[in-house]
């Protein structure tokens, strides 16, 4: 294994920017650690809240219905891969 | 006159399908006892298969019921549950698929097993505490390539030669099956339990080795340049995102 490290500088500046974005604060009704995540959810298992013609956990109709939120781990929201493209933290046009 | 022990080492093998029936065991007339023994060690084995299903559900899909529990009975004459627990059972399902030869044709099917069994060992991993953010501002600039990070115990990585990840989203319940090309390429996923469900997160090859080298005690400065020389594209301060707020790490130990 290649025994080489990284630099103090750039270690540090990676590190800074990992605690900037996860300091970051989240709406009170978020738990914590959590953030709402838009347009990941199945059809039937979003978290709650899915907008005009539904009303509450379970309800969205659609997979990857864009106006259905989930609650994943804070930061990880953009990071969740669905056919239409990444997680997102406002409701998007989809699918 | 035999032990409690003895009896139940005897009643055991039975169960597993000796063919001898351990003396004191008797049955009530018209059913021959081997008949009704047979019925005990067709109950065991079912509700055995019945807990794979449960642990494997994407592998279970992917060959379908009758050939998992095909599979599944083939796995028990070598597998029988260890302990009294079923935690921790179909530990081996990975090796055994890799060695079974009606599933040489699913070669991503062990890797997909792995992730389940992953999942499964995050879901029931040890409560830990998390890291607070202030302990790791605290640690002056020049000392931090010496740290050393704990990873929690439901953070499990996985790098395969297949696109389990993929394979494994589009199994999920209520999932539309997706077109997955076996041929384009390896996944990565990082498994972090968070308020008791566990999130599987498609990574690349840089965060497997980055958390390998941090579970096999390297410290950070080394685990970082680990992952920059398994992945150029290693975001670092995107995976320490993703590890800090998801309570990836527990301690660091400052030399």
């Amino acid at each position: 294994m290649n025994k080489s490290a990284t630099s103090a500088l750039v270690l540090a500046g990676a590190m800074s920017a990992a605690l900037t974005l996860a300091t970051a604060p989240v709406s009170a009704a978020t738990p914590s650690g959590m953030e709402k995540c838009y347009g990941i959810s199945l059809a039937g298992a979003n978290d709650c809240a899915a907008g005009p013609g539904t009303s509450c956990a379970g309800t969205s109709t659609i997979d990857y219905q864009g106006n259905a939120w989930k609650l994943v781990p804070a930061g990880t929201c953009t990071t969740i891969d669905t056919p239409h493209g990444k997680g997102s933290l406002a409701e998007v046009e989809r699918p | 006159m035999s032990s409690l022990r003895d009896f139940q080492n005897a009643f055991g093998s039975t169960v597993r399908g000796a063919p001898t029936v351990p003396a004191g065991v008797c049955a009530a007339y018209p059913i021959p006892l081997e008949r009704r023994i047979d019925v005990y060690r067709n109950n065991v084995h079912s509700s055995l298969i019945d807990s794979l299903e449960q642990a494997f559900p994407v592998v279970l899909q992917l060959v379908g019921q009758e050939f998992f529990r095909a599979t599944a009975r083939e796995y028990l004459r070598d597998h029988m549950p260890t302990c009294g627990t079923l935690v921790g059972f179909g530990d081996g399902m990975p090796e055994f698929l890799d060695a079974f030869p009606p599933v040489s044709s699913l070669p991503y099917l062990s890797d997909v097993a792995r992730l389940e069994l992953l999942w499964l060992r995050s879901y029931h991993a040890a409560d830990d505490i998390v890291l607070a953010p202030d302990e790791i501002a605290n640690v002056p600039q020049e000392c931090l390539p010496d740290v050393k990070f704990i990873l929690h115990p439901s953070l499990k990585a996985l790098q395969s030669a297949y696109p389990v990840s993929s394979i494994w989203q589009a199994h999920q319940p209520g999932h539309r099956p997706l077109a997955t090309h076996i041929g384009e390429g390896g996944e990565a996923v990082l498994l972090l339990r968070s308020n008791l469900s566990v999130v599987v997160h498609k990574v690349g090859a840089g965060t497997v080795s980055f958390v390998d080298a941090l579970r096999s005690g390297e410290p950070f400065g080394v685990a970082a340049a680990a992952a920059l020389n398994a992945e150029n594209d290693f975001d670092l301060s995107q995976i320490l995102h993703l590890l800090l707020s998801g309570g990836g790490f527990t301690r660091l130990i400052r030399s």
